[in-house]
């Protein structure tokens, strides 16, 4: 059966783009993705996971809200006590990128990312 | 010599058979080569697909003399912080001799959250100023001549409440509406389509635009109440053909709403302007498509909707680059794209130009970044030369041939969404979101392929260089602290009972019909001059217009 990856955006951010060009990629790579569209809290997010039962969430960022709003996603699975991992992408800057590690995100993938990279790191992620 | 040149050209394009086929950002083929015989081809007519500049059908561009006139207005979009903050950076730039203030908005207020709401969690602030009621709007404006400057927001969804905001802040400092200038973005359709600020499902929106065209149009002759805008749709995925041709269509749209209720299109068209964008990227495409843009409204107007004011016809644009060509490692090479992209837009004959900033991958602009961005506005403005001809484009071969086909294309593409149903039904299916999510998509397939190439993200992309340091404007935890203090305070000072009437006969006139006597600005003013708070008055709307969810358009 197909792996099953949420993509979200967490936060107000209106920017989508870069959310679905990663949705429609991890598709073609024959992932089954599901996109929550704009506007999601961390908890509608970490709901969605659990109801969707996925096996990966990537959450798309292109405003400075992510250093609140991804730790607060990774305090709420933490609670639920679910282990999914949890991948960042959008305009992340370099030096948050150990503090979003630090707070349990496996990977974070900046803007201009090749597709490449992104589809094998799930690929190699999800055969576990 | 029309012989010879047939028979010349067609043996100089079969000499070069051998090259491969080259394509347009819209995927049009490109010949090598153009010729008066191309023209020829599209039934070109130098009266009737060009004119004069400043006259009909204002391809070459909408004033006579263009930028001998007037250079074009060198706009910098900038601002975030505290409301003390922005009314600081207001008062420096006046210092500065700027005449029209840029105030954007943090994201709550976009979506007509209050800073106290939970779901603005982490975002009050952040990507410019909370407003909460009229009392931020008079810490933002405080000491400044407000019959001097223009106030310009990016506001959409709450463009009601919030205008309304500045309105009250105003007559209470003692000035006439009829005093003010402004724009207000105003623009609900794009974000359907792509920029993801939308509230309310579509209709009752685009009744909420029209109100405040009519509104306006009536009180406030001097404000700008739309500006349309194309520039998201591409950052999206639209090519430069579905930009203009959905740009046009939303325009369409809100014109028609308008003149429904019985108002003369020149009433109110002239005020309406544009923000289509305009990159380095195909750099003749992205001129040719303003020029066909130009003359497409311009038909539309007079012919459509039977405006006879010229000013009704005319296309006036502020324009800016996109934002996914620009590089986040060595920086600096984005000065060299901006330079290109501002370039293209004063060939393209822009009236307001704002230069994106080396920085703007990263975050809000350093103001080092601000001062080369408008730096290079003014190379372009007073070293090039570009200024003393109008419309030095105009003429060749390759430029008409191209805006004559995009010309075809976009009006191609616009009979297509209107013969599905028009631009509502489509933003309503998703069709034209999921076509932008493909297009986006291709696109980063081919940059992954190399067969397009960005310098600095997938050639020369210096690597080794570190991300530069930047002290990135983040969500201070104390001024969401800070507004919901304030807030508690309003709560407790106000008159709740005046507040709660005024919401009531907001509720009222919203579950009236669209007619042109239930005009929502009237109600949301009163409710704004009793303090009710931005939230207040958009739960007031959503519970009769209720909240939309998008299609994923995937």
């Amino acid at each position: 059966m197909a792996k099953r990856i949420l993509i979200a955006k967490p936060g107000l951010d209106g920017h989508d783009r870069g959310a679905k060009i990663v949705a429609l990629t991890l598709r073609d790579a024959g992932f089954e993705v599901i996109y929550t569209g704009l506007h999601q809290t961390p908890q509608q997010i970490v709901k969605t996971a659990i109801q969707e039962d996925v096996d990966a969430i990537g959450l798309s960022s292109l405003s400075g809200s992510y250093a609140v709003l991804i730790p607060k996603v990774m305090e709420l699975l933490k609670n639920e006590k679910v282990d999914i991992p949890v991948i960042a992408g959008g305009v992340i800057l370099q030096k948050d990128v150990a503090k979003l590690r630090e707070a349990g995100v496996k990977e974070v993938f900046g803007v201009g990312t090749p597709l490449s990279k992104i589809t094998e790191y799930f690929k190699r992620l999800l055969s576990k | 010599m029309e012989g010879l040149l047939q028979e010349g050209y067609r043996e100089w394009l079969k000499g070069t058979k051998s090259q491969e086929q080259r394509f347009s950002a819209s995927q049009i083929p490109l010949n090598p080569l153009y010729t008066p015989l191309d023209l020829e081809d599209k039934g070109f007519d130098y009266l009737a697909d060009l004119g004069l500049p400043g006259e009909y059908p204002y391809t070459r561009g909408i004033r006579p003399l263009m930028y001998r006139e007037r250079l074009w207005t060198m706009r910098q979009y900038s601002g975030h912080g505290t409301r003390e903050e922005t009314n600081q950076i207001f008062k420096k730039m006046i210092e500065m001799g700027a005449t029209g203030l840029s105030l954007a908005f943090d994201l709550p207020t976009q979506l007509g959250y209050d800073s106290d709401d939970s779901r603005t969690f982490g975002e009050v602030g952040v990507a410019g100023v909370a407003v909460d009621s009229v009392e931020d709007m008079k810490v933002i404006y405080d000491g400044i001549d407000l019959s001097k400057v223009t106030a310009s927001m990016t506001i959409n969804a709450p463009t009601a409440p919030v205008l309304a905001m500045y309105l009250v802040a105003a007559e209470e400092r003692g000035y006439k509406w009829e005093s003010l200038g402004g724009t207000v973005q105003n623009d609900i359709l794009k974000e359907y389509l792509s920029r993801g600020n939308y509230i309310y499902p579509p209709r009752p929106s685009l009744r909420l635009t029209s109100d405040v065209i009519e509104f306006c149009a009536k009180h406030i002759p001097r404000w700008n109440t739309i500006s349309v805008c194309g520039y998201h749709m591409r950052d999206a995925g639209a090519t430069p053909v579905q930009e203009i041709a959905w740009m046009l269509l939303d325009a369409i749209e809100y014109v028609t709403n308008t003149v429904k209720r019985g108002i003369n299109v020149d009433e109110f068209a002239f005020r309406i302007t544009w923000l289509p964008s305009v990159n380095h990227i195909k750099f003749f495409e992205e001129i040719a498509k303003i020029r066909a843009a130009r003359k497409i409204w311009a038909n539309i107007m007079k012919e459509r909707f039977g405006a006879k004011d010229p000013k009704s016809w005319c296309f006036r644009i502020y324009t800016r680059a996109n934002g996914w060509h620009q590089t986040n490692h060595n920086i600096v090479v984005n000065v060299a794209k901006n330079a290109l992209s501002s370039l293209a837009a004063v060939l393209a004959g822009a009236q307001a130009i704002d230069c994106c900033t080396m920085d703007e991958a990263l975050g809000i602009p350093s103001d080092e970044a601000e001062k080369v961005a408008l730096r290079t506005l003014q190379v372009i403005a007073h070293e090039t030369g570009v200024t003393d001809v109008v419309d030095p484009l105009g003429g060749s071969y390759y430029i008409e041939w191209l805006t004559k086909e995009l010309e075809e294309r976009i009006l191609e593409e616009m009979r297509r969404v209107e013969s599905e149903g028009g631009i509502v039904k489509a933003i309503e299916k998703g069709n034209l979101q999921a076509m932008m999510a493909r297009n986006s998509h291709e696109y980063y397939k081919k940059l992954d392929r190399k067969e397009e190439l960005i310098v600095g993200l997938n050639i020369y992309t210096d690597e080794e260089m570190e991300e530069p340091e930047r002290n990135l404007y983040f969500p201070d935890p104390m001024e969401q602290e800070k507004q919901t203090k304030k807030l508690a305070e309003l709560r407790e000072k106000r008159d709740n009972r005046k507040v709660k009437t005024t919401l009531e006969r907001l509720k009222e006139a919203t579950m009236r019909e669209e007619e042109s006597d239930s005009n929502l600005m009237y109600p949301v003013v009163e409710a704004v001059r009793a303090r009710a708070t931005l939230q207040e008055i958009c739960d007031t709307l959503r519970e009769v217009f209720g909240e939309y969810i998008s299609p994923p358009g995937l």
